[in-house]
């Protein structure tokens, strides 16, 4: 555990010095086809009927639960 | 060791706990408004699958900025479900309905109760009609706090054999000038099964946490690191898809035996790359293991393309392959400790391609006057999913699941 947790912190401080974009630079990214999760509700009723379908969940940015049918 | 289970899970809660304090101190704060603003949102799902499965799911989501600093977004969604999970028992297997167990699913068919989707098998004569019917209310607040924002959802569902109590907290943190942003969750369940085929009721529970990463590399690239740990504890079987065991020569059904004990871990990276102005491509790849045994490695990739200034086309592809769970077999010769035929535990894969159009209202649209609202947007979704076990489900024979599920969605965005 100690392990992955170490990992995240390398990969995190690594990845936190690449901020070189500046503000004006990110008109590209505020468009909807860049951003990742563009609709959080679509996209949790897209993984809502994956999860009861196959052995593995998770990970995905999308949060859904309530339903028995697993 | 449910008791060392939980000491590890309060020892990674208190480390990553510690680690996102100590980035918050570090962190350079130059806050954009970034909550959700107003909005709301209908849409009108469904799911068919070759197990004579239909699932129709409206749902309507409300989010209203209600401060500076505050919003709050309401939801409330509908399952209906047809070929519910008690047709099971109308097997047209070779099954002679009797059982050695406790369990008497087989013989308290009723068309009208049940619960669960898969697996489930229409009995010849039963027209299609809604067996089940599925309510989720969802409740949730958005706040600007410091250089973050803390959102807090509680969500309820029930159904006539099923309840469940969410609670779902999230805090995400900007570094950076806005490049960075790092996201703590946690997702605590609370479900109490009660299959009408028992006189029991039993408690499911289920703690999820969640650490994101998600960095923006260059003016066209964007990185994400996702990872979950999830500890599922209780019933964790689906009480409706029975066990076919032979014994004494006799065919009987058994209740399903899974441990009590699931711990789930799954990372992801995901990078969302603009190959042209009017087009982007998103690549997804995750790894899953588990404490039965199940790992699977899921690819993801999708293309969004401008048709016009108003009209975007996306086309996905999703693989996953799995490994089947340690107590899995596709069929049992006497009873054992653990025992399921739920196809889902099976090793196998899957494959779904996603179409997407998304119509966005705006100015110029005189040839479709419903678009001239530039605060309106139309969303066509259509999945194909294609999964393939490596051993036929007992019930109808087959190792191969065909599945549609669609989605018409509109936004309001005000």
């Amino acid at each position: 555990m100690r392990i992955r947790i170490l990992l995240w912190l390398c990969t995190v401080s690594l990845l936190y010095g690449c901020a070189t974009v500046k503000p004006w630079e990110k008109e590209g990214l505020a468009d909807p086809i860049m951003i990742i999760d563009e609709n959080p509700i679509n996209t949790g009723i897209k993984e809502h009927f994956l999860d009861y379908r196959e052995g593995a969940v998770g990970a995905t940015g999308a949060e859904s639960g309530g339903c028995g049918c697993g | 060791m449910q008791l060392e289970q939980k000491a590890v899970v309060a020892g990674v809660v208190r480390k990553i706990t510690l680690f996102f304090l100590l980035l918050f101190n570090l962190s350079t704060i130059d806050f954009a408004q970034l909550l959700p603003g107003n909005e709301t949102q209908v849409n009108f799902s469904g799911y068919f699958d070759s197990f004579n499965v239909s699932v129709i799911y409206p749902s309507i989501s409300v989010t209203k900025k209600v401060s500076e600093s505050t919003s709050l977004t309401a939801r409330y969604l509908v399952d209906m479900i047809t070929a519910a999970s008690i047709k099971n028992g109308k097997s047209n297997s070779t099954s002679t309905n009797t059982s050695l167990s406790k369990v008497d699913a087989v013989t308290a068919a009723s068309g009208q109760t049940g619960g669960g989707e898969e697996g489930r098998i229409e009995s010849e004569n039963i027209l299609p009609k809604f067996d089940e019917v599925r309510h989720e209310f969802n409740l949730g607040i958005a706040q600007l706090i410091g250089g973050g924002i803390i959102t807090f959802d509680g969500l309820y569902s029930t159904e006539s054999d099923y309840t469940s109590a969410t609670i779902i907290g999230n805090f995400t943190q900007y570094f950076a000038e806005n490049n960075t942003s790092l996201q703590l969750g946690i997702v605590r369940s609370w479900d109490k099964v009660f299959p009408k085929t028992k006189d029991w009721k039993k408690n499911k529970n289920v703690t999820t946490i969640n650490a994101n990463f998600t960095q923006i590399i260059s003016k066209d690239l964007i990185l994400q690191l996702l990872s979950t740990y999830t500890d599922n504890s209780g019933l964790l079987s689906d009480n409706y898809k029975l066990v076919p065991i032979t014994v004494n020569g006799k065919d009987s059904l058994f209740d399903p035996i899974h441990p009590d004990l699931r711990i789930r871990r799954a990372a992801a990276l995901s990078l969302k790359y603009r190959l042209t102005e009017k087009s982007s491509l998103q690549l997804g790849y995750r790894y899953y293991w588990d404490s039965w045994d199940v790992r699977s490695n899921t690819y993801s990739a999708n293309y969004q393309r401008y048709l016009s200034k108003h009209v975007i086309l996306g086309i996905g592809f999703r693989n996953n392959v799995q490994t089947q769970a340690f107590f899995f077999k596709p069929n049992y010769s006497a009873p054992e400790k653990y025992m399921t035929t739920d196809i889902k535990l099976d090793s196998g894969f899957s494959n779904e391609l996603q179409l997407e159009l998304i119509l966005r209202g705006g100015d110029r649209q005189n040839f479709l006057p419903f678009l001239k609202d530039e605060r309106v947007q139309y969303i066509f979704d259509l999945n194909f999913y294609l999964r393939h076990t490596d051993s036929p489900y007992w019930f109808n024979n087959s190792n191969k699941l065909f599945a549609t599920n669609f989605n018409i969605g509109i936004r309001y965005r005000y």
